[in-house]
């Protein structure tokens, strides 16, 4: 009898560890059925990440262009990343590995660039900037000409554009009565003298010149980091330069440069200044230029902050409207983002 | 008498264990098959849904214009190419076509109301398939916004949703009855980044 009950008592067990088993198994199993479609998807998530990740860094970095950039870690898996092609059709593939799962995500896009807006005139005032000018905002030995300049300041007979351009007639009006009783009378360029033309402005100004500035090749943000002599491009190299904070250049000082200038803050020229290209003042900025010396921008001059003043008690302040000026800045304008022209995942 | 006393005594003990065995064994039965057809249930769910996410991820891939031509609730026709870059008959752009059939269409399974999905590609590559217990889908479409449209310009999100049976009832093994039938449902939302 005792021997009868212990072959039933294990037999029972057997059977019951069988049945615990398998259903172990199907737990387990259907467990990773679960896992198995959570790792495809990270695996899907990882891929496309790596492809945002790295067309946002071959927006600042054109080197990148045609090379591969392995073991990248993200969420726990890796990726890896090639990129071809030229600027009009690159393609990035981006292989992620998430837990020994695979996804291979191939993206084209094309490099959308920034815009060239040259200025609409050899300087351009703001509603808001003529609003906050003062009663001698711009006094002094000045020359503002719309006429078309050369890269060395000589006239050429290009196409002439407004001295100051301005949003309205309430703003030309204001700008009209300032410049007469400061007895300004060089302020040439279309439309007669002075030339004064109240212009329709599509250009939002403070978006354009965060656009522009977003990626600088040289960025004053320090007084420290204004030198006795400063070079903020070249005619050979052009340069954009962003002027960050309240910086001041005294009369000992001087600074030349090429390119985009993008102000934004209180930029105070009291010594030399000559800049060829694009010159855009935007969001606070307070443009004081109180000089001693001369100070010429060839190009334009935009001004779209709170407030100029342009104060010449010795020395020349000329602002000359210059296409060719304006035509060596188009190369520095960095891709504004990608534009996905399709997308494989 | 004392003989027979024992005899009887053990006789019933015995089978009572041989009922309790004959039990256990049942209920195992009952179980692993119930256990079986919850993970064919996932299993089934799964690969339709790693098809569903393939595909309609790939809508408007390659094509330029209103990718998706028809919106309904059961049937979805869109333009896309469906070759991987790289691979053989990339460059073209495929015509994809999804619908739902009929339960009179898999008259093969015991389930009474399990259908096929068709997926045809360019008119012509017709991939029914087995039913994988399909019993009912659904598709709806939604805006940038996650509002329901049926404006295929407008079309952000295709939502899929889909009820999946045993092929098989399970029977209650006292009643011999089949019990109410296991189900799962999924449901994905995709943004194809094409369109």
């Amino acid at each position: 009898m005792g021997k009868g009950l212990l072959i039933v008592a294990l037999g029972m067990s057997v059977i019951i560890s069988f049945f615990i088993l398998k259903l172990n198994a199907n737990s387990k199993e259907n467990l990773s059925t679960t896992v198995n479609m959570f790792e495809q998807t990270q695996a899907r998530l990882i891929a496309n990440s790596g492809v945002e990740v790295y067309l946002e860094r071959l927006k600042h970095d054109r080197s990148m262009m045609n090379k591969s950039f392995p073991n990248n870690n993200l969420f726990g898996g890796t990726y890896d990343i090639s990129i071809s092609g030229p600027d009009s059709l690159v393609q990035v593939t981006s292989r992620a590995t998430f837990m020994s799962v695979q996804h291979t995500t191939v993206v084209e896009a094309a490099a959308d660039k920034v815009p060239l807006y040259p200025g609409p005139g050899a300087m351009y005032l703001s509603t808001g900037t003529v609003a906050g000018l003062k009663k001698n905002a711009i006094n002094g030995s000045i020359e503002i000409n719309g006429n078309d300049h050369d890269i060395n300041g000589n006239l050429i007979g290009g196409a002439s554009v407004p001295g100051i351009a301005v949003d309205g007639e309430t703003q030309r009006n204001s700008v009209i009565d300032m410049i007469t009783k400061n007895t300004i009378d060089q302020v040439l360029g279309s439309g007669g003298t002075p030339s004064v033309t109240a212009i329709n402005n599509t250009v939002n100004w403070s978006e354009y010149a965060l656009l522009v500035a977003n990626n600088p090749d040289i960025i004053i943000d320090t007084q420290e980091k204004v030198k006795s002599i400063n070079i903020w491009g070249t005619l050979n190299d052009p340069k954009i330069t962003f002027v960050n904070g309240d910086i001041k250049i005294n009369n000992s000082q001087a600074a030349s440069g090429c390119g985009i200038l993008v102000v934004n803050g209180s930029l105070e020229i009291n010594g030399n200044f000559d800049y060829k290209g694009l010159v855009i003042a935007f969001k606070n900025t307070s443009i004081d230029i109180k000089l001693n010396g001369n100070a010429q921008i060839l190009g334009s001059l935009v001004v779209a902050g709170t407030q100029i003043n342009v104060d010449v008690s010795s020395g020349n302040f000329e602002a000359f409207y210059s296409t060719e000026a304006l035509n060596l800045i188009q190369a520095l304008l960095v891709t504004k983002r990608f534009s996905i022209l399709s997308w494989w995942e | 008498m004392n003989f027979l006393m024992d005899v009887m005594g053990s006789s019933i003990i015995a089978g009572i264990l041989f009922l309790l065995i004959l039990k256990l064994n049942l209920y195992s039965s009952n179980a692993n098959y119930y256990s079986d057809n919850e993970l064919k249930l996932q299993q089934n769910v799964k690969t339709l849904a790693e098809v569903m996410n393939y595909d309609l991820r790939k809508i408007g891939y390659k094509y330029d214009g209103t990718a998706i031509v028809t919106a309904e609730p059961t049937r979805i026709q869109f333009f896309a190419e469906m070759n991987a870059p790289g691979t053989y008959g990339h460059g073209t752009v495929d015509f994809v076509e999804y619908y739902l059939g009929d339960s009179t269409e898999a008259s093969g399974t015991a389930n009474t109301r399990d259908k096929v999905l068709y997926r045809i590609i360019n008119h012509t590559d017709t991939l029914g398939g087995p039913t994988l217990g399909l019993v009912d889908f659904r598709f709806s479409y939604l805006n940038s916004k996650g509002i329901a449209t049926s404006i295929l310009d407008s079309i952000k999100y295709v939502k899929a949703e889909f009820w999946v049976e045993p092929y098989e009832h399970v029977s209650n093994y006292l009643t011999n009855q089949p019990d109410s039938s296991q189900f799962t449902y999924w449901e994905l939302t995709i943004n194809p980044r094409n369109i």
